[in-house]
């Protein structure tokens, strides 16, 4: 079974489509499931936003820290 | 002689925010101000300036206390600066507030309940000299 219920890879969407396309597939998820980030800079403006628009609900881990590739493990933590 | 500051839906900007704010002097509309842009990290740091209290909005509770002192020190009043915007359109880059700097958030969740920033211009000169804020609006 794998382990992400969706995988977005950023670096295939125009500038102002990722987060939008980040959001919508967080939103989603189901409690307990998780999605897979990958992207070729550190996305911190996107942690901060998670932290505004999805408070307490949203878990962060960093599966590769650059410097070419940025794999993050964003799981749904709550409804 | 009042303000009335009401706000427009919260906008987008790369990797952060943009809030407009609509300015009314006794109800005539003086001035419309973007304040971008507000990057997600500064406003999650003001969130954090609310310690023990819930701040759902910190990028309108950030918005409306830059708002609210350009307005009681009277920044932008055309009588005592002829240098503002003839069309009353404002950008505006704000700096990251400190604490003192932001609006009493009771003032603020009033604000919100309200859909709009009120208070008397009167006050602020008396505000001041009471070192309240730099002309902490209250409401009417």
């Amino acid at each position: 079974m794998n382990e992400f219920a969706a995988t977005v890879n950023a670096t295939e969407y125009p500038p102002h489509q990722k987060h939008k396309v980040i959001f919508q597939t967080f939103d989603n998820l189901r409690p307990g499931e998780a999605m897979l980030l990958v992207n070729d800079h550190d996305p911190q403006p996107l942690h901060y936003q998670f932290e505004l628009e999805r408070p307490g609900i949203f878990s962060w881990e960093y599966l590769e820290r650059g410097p070419e590739t940025f794999r993050i493990r964003i799981g749904r933590t709550g409804a | 002689m009042t303000a009335r500051v009401e706000w427009l839906p919260l906008g987008h900007v790369t990797h952060g925010y943009r809030r407009v704010f609509v300015v009314y002097e006794n109800g005539i509309l003086r001035h419309v101000i973007n304040l971008a842009h507000m990057p997600y990290e500064s406003v999650f740091r003001v969130k954090q300036l609310a310690t023990a209290a819930r701040v759902d909005d910190s990028s309108l509770w950030w918005g409306l206390s830059v708002i609210a002192k350009l307005v009681s020190d009277g920044t932008l009043l055309s009588s005592e600066n002829p240098e503002t915007a003839d069309d009353g359109y404002l950008q505006i880059r704000p700096q990251v507030p400190s604490p003192d700097e932001l609006l009493p958030l009771s003032v603020y969740r009033v604000a919100v309940k309200k859909n709009a920033l009120c208070f008397p211009l009167e006050r602020t000169s008396q505000c001041e000299q009471e070192g309240i804020y730099g002309g902490h609006p209250t409401h009417q």
